[in-house]
């Protein structure tokens, strides 16, 4: 585990977690958030479909990813799933 | 009255949010080690319990990461996870900020510490905390040891954390209990999620049982992230109860793989010698 990778996304993760105002935003303005935090195309795609192995294989902190797809309504298994097999995740699929 | 309990055990937000769904004789064992301890904290009629653990990137965040941070507020709020998932009602735990603030002073002869008045408690705390004073009628002091991020605090300054704090403990006209929580070895959330390294947690274990430092703190980052998987960076927190008990053994109450909790359940009593 580098630190420093990925580091806005991980920042804009970290802050839709535990700061309602972000999160609020987050469901409302999802594009001038992402725009905020400087995350690349290839993050904002990969936030946008919850690709939680996409972001792991980033660098984003897999501590940062589970509490982020808990709030999303990713089931545990589909997450594991997703940490194995990097791919967009749907809330409640299983 | 100086320190007159130290322990150390894991934790895991699986304990709690995914209980109902383990195997009884899976886990049974570990929530009987679990009451044995909390009995034994009862038992030693605590005024307050300094809790080492780390931070689940729920407080703390690369654009201020301190190594040790201590919680010097009157009250913390915890579960930070959503309540519904980590199945713990969102409380409120006391605090005991003026011996916060003593021990802070007494630790930072040898070891620098950053302090917060707005920590709130994350599973690293909450779930020993659920099972273990469930009344919340112990006050608490948090010590958070970056296990997340690195670079690291290095093993051997958490071994010096704990020997700073079992100084500034045995200052205080106090009962003070001191519990690490964290490790051993998983992967949580993280692809081998599930994958328990026995051999290294045993191994990590004896040493803890004979308090042997250089064994301790013998592991390098990589060997910990290779064999014992990023949770095993929580050792740390371990490491420091054993350098508060420098000098006496400890006593392995129980180990048992825990799977459907992706880690290891573990108790270890340590002695506190004079």
């Amino acid at each position: 585990m580098a630190s420093m990778q990925a580091y806005n996304v991980q920042k804009l993760i970290y802050h839709v977690n535990t700061r309602p105002a972000v999160y609020e935003r987050f469901q409302t303005d999802r594009a001038g958030l992402f725009a905020d935090y400087g995350l690349t195309a290839e993050e904002r795609e990969c936030v946008d479909t919850m690709n939680v192995g996409a972001l792991y294989a980033m660098g984003v902190h897999p501590q940062l990813l589970a509490p982020f797809a808990g709030r999303e309504n990713i089931a545990w298994p589909d997450y594991i799933r997703g940490m194995d097999s990097p791919g967009p995740l749907r809330p409640g699929s299983i | 009255m100086p320190l007159v309990f130290a322990a150390a055990t894991n934790h895991a937000p699986g304990i709690t949010s995914r209980r109902a769904t383990a195997p009884e004789v899976e886990v049974a064992p570990f929530f009987e080690g679990y009451e044995r301890l909390r009995r034994r904290i009862a038992a030693a009629r605590l005024d307050a319990l300094v809790m080492v653990s780390s931070d689940h990137i729920q407080n703390l965040f690369m654009d201020n990461m301190p190594a040790f941070i201590i919680g010097l507020g009157a009250c913390f709020r915890g579960p930070t996870e959503d309540e519904h998932f980590i199945k713990i009602p969102r409380t409120t735990v006391p605090g005991a900020p003026d011996l916060a603030a003593a021990l802070a002073d007494d630790v930072m002869e040898s070891v620098d510490l950053s302090f917060s008045g707005e920590l709130s408690l994350d599973h690293g705390f909450m779930v020993p905390l659920h099972f273990l004073t469930p009344e919340l009628d112990v006050p608490v002091v948090p010590i958070i040891v970056n296990c997340m991020y690195p670079p690291f605090p290095k093993l051997g300054r958490a071994y010096e954390l704990g020997r700073a704090l079992r100084r500034a403990a045995d200052r205080q006209p106090l009962r003070i209990g001191l519990l690490g929580t964290g490790g051993l070895s998983h992967w949580p959330a993280a692809p081998l999620s599930g994958k328990i390294a026995e051999d290294w947690d045993n191994a990590f274990l004896d040493a803890m049982a004979a308090n042997r430092r250089d064994d301790l703190i013998r592991y390098t980052d990589a060997e910990i992230e290779r064999d014992g998987g990023p949770g095993g960076h929580e050792i740390r927190t371990w490491i420091a109860v054993a350098g508060a008990c420098e000098g006496s053994p400890g006593r392995v109450d129980f180990y048992t793989p825990l799977p459907s909790f992706a880690v290891g359940g573990a108790v270890i009593d340590m002695e506190i010698r004079r």
